[in-house]
């Protein structure tokens, strides 16, 4: 048998790829579990200005709710069992939530000119980057991205109040889903 | 000396009696509650009002009783000195008809109540106390909720004011509301305490501390810990620490804060002092830093002094040439070695000349 002068290299090649066994194992992507760290600790560290900010020119006591908000219901034994396809997955899908939610109080509050929500684009910014990261990641680990969410906001037409409230509640959700977020990631960069 | 141990037993012995006695002597009788500073009438069991008795207190007579009270005894704004044991008797049979163990006190005022988190995620404890004594017995009950939820309360084998409680779920907005409520004969209070989660994580001391010296280097101290062995999860919860030092001599502290590392190098300590140091650490986003660690005392690496001999020399010193007078440091050695070699070299250097000479001629 002759080997033509295209054919040597590629021969060549496979009998170090068999010897070296680097073709031998299936390609596995690895997420870059620190860029969505860091993304996740910006959004928190602009999700605490924005609540603190948010704080000083409307405090308001007590506890503010607001339904279309994504639950966050973890567990210290969920905290050590986190897997990374549900854990990227609802991060995705939340972030999107939050993103609409922004949108909306964002797009609500320039109805109501005196209402000042202070860093609320800062936030959405970081909230879409750490967004856009982790849907690459997610495509690149072959995995299909979860489904933008429609959580059921209530009419664009909220009074000033509405407005406050829904702010208070989306920011203190966020930050506390943004520490998770980032201690979820820290726990699946030990697992990988 | 017999004598002594002798008496010694005695005493022991009647106190024991004393008491037995006392226990005894209350077997039988009931307890009467009544508040600081009140007026207390205690009554002889179910004597009628035309009733005569003698009212005894811990055996002896009460004074001051004004004889138309019957069988009744009256005590004016009374204090914790009227605190004991009444016994009334029948006159003229002296017959012991009633036995009543005075207590006053006070109620309880609302219980100050304050949680920590120092096993963040697992749970946390709560502890509470009176802002002022009652005198009498006090019992707590505690009650704890998150959102809508009854949780479950454990109470603490060792504090008596204190109760665990397991985190149902982290990273909540809902609060968490604690009641404790502190009951005793004369009325109850409650205190209650509503908080997020992130604002009661406080971390125990870091603990092993260590500081050594690193040789070489009279500035330098290297300071290692571990994080506090009751923080369950310190990958997913990591630490960030605080250390503080400063010389013994000095009461100035100098500080330094590191994220998620457990050892730090002083640079700048001053050569040959002692310095006290000590670490807290806190969860790196959330809650409160810990108390100080146990202060650790470390001294940086000092040159031990140079071993100078002083020699005086005589006549007879140069005549002892013997090897246990030579200096036992090394370098000394190194030198007298150095010196023989090139005396050595010296000498075959001439010898090798002189040959050399001798072929020529």
């Amino acid at each position: 048998m002759r080997l033509s002068l295209g054919q040597a290299p590629l021969a060549l090649l496979s009998v170090f790829a068999s010897l070296t066994g680097v073709t031998s194992a299936p390609f596995r992507f690895h997420p870059d579990f620190d860029v969505l760290v860091n993304h996740a600790q910006a959004l928190l560290k602009e999700s605490k200005q924005a609540l603190h900010l948010l704080k000083k020119v409307s405090s308001l006591e007590g506890e503010h709710k607001l339904e279309s908000l994504p639950v966050l219901a973890a567990s210290a034994t969920d905290m050590s069992n986190i897997q990374v396809k549900a854990t990227l997955s609802k991060l995705l899908s939340d972030l999107r939530a939050y993103e609409k939610h922004i949108e909306w109080v964002k797009a609500t509050s320039e109805k109501h000119h005196h209402v000042q929500l202070p860093k609320m684009h800062a936030v959405l910014s970081r909230l879409q980057n750490f967004a856009g990261s982790l849907e690459h990641q997610i495509v690149k680990l072959g995995l299909v991205p979860p489904k933008s969410p429609s959580p059921a906001l209530p009419p664009l037409n909220s009074n000033t109040w509405s407005v406050i409230q829904a702010s208070h509640a989306i920011l203190q959700n966020l930050r506390l889903f943004s520490d998770w977020a980032v201690r979820a990631l820290l726990a699946l960069t030990g697992k990988v | 000396m017999a004598n002594i141990v002798t008496s010694a037993c005695c005493v022991v012995l009647a106190a024991v009696v004393v008491v037995y006695a006392q226990r005894r002597s209350q077997q039988g009788a009931r307890i009467q509650y009544e508040k600081i500073g009140s007026d207390v009438t205690m009554q002889c069991g179910t004597l009628g009002s035309e009733a005569s008795v003698t009212w005894k207190v811990n055996g002896t007579d009460v004074e001051n009783r004004r004889e138309d009270d019957g069988p009744r005894l009256a005590l004016k704004q009374v204090d914790l000195s009227v605190n004991g044991l009444y016994s009334c008797f029948q006159n003229p049979t002296g017959e012991l008809k009633d036995q009543i163990i005075l207590r006053v006190g006070n109620p309880p005022k609302e219980p100050i109540v304050t949680c920590r988190s120092n096993t963040y995620p697992k749970g946390f404890y709560c502890s509470w106390h009176l802002p002022h004594p009652t005198y009498i017995p006090t019992e707590f009950e505690v009650s704890v909720r998150h959102g809508l939820q009854d949780l479950q309360v454990q109470k603490d084998p060792i504090h008596k004011n204190r109760c665990h409680v397991k985190l149902p779920e982290i990273f909540s907005n809902n609060k968490y509301r604690v009641n404790v409520t502190a009951t005793n004969a004369l009325g109850n209070a409650s205190g209650f305490l509503a908080f997020d989660e992130i604002s009661i994580v406080k971390p125990d001391p870091p603990e092993k501390v260590v500081a050594n010296p690193i040789p070489g280097n009279p500035r330098k101290l290297e300071v290692t810990w571990n994080s506090p062995s009751t923080w369950p999860d310190v990958e997913t919860f990591p630490l960030k620490y605080f250390l503080r030092y400063r010389p013994l001599i000095l009461d100035t502290w100098q500080h330094m804060e590191l994220s998620d590392s457990t050892s730090y190098t002083i640079t700048d300590a001053y050569a040959g002092k002692e310095y006290i140091i000590q670490v807290a650490a806190k969860d790196t986003e959330i809650g409160t830093w810990s108390d100080w660690s146990v202060a650790i005392h470390a001294t940086p690496w000092i040159e031990e002094p140079k071993q100078i001999i002083i020699t005086t020399t005589t006549e007879a010193d140069e005549n002892e040439t013997t090897p246990s007078q030579a200096s036992p440091s090394a370098k000394p050695q190194v030198g007298d070695t150095l010196g023989s070699s090139s005396a050595a070299l010296t000498l075959s250097a001439n010898l090798f000349i002189t040959c050399i000479i001798v072929l020529i001629i």
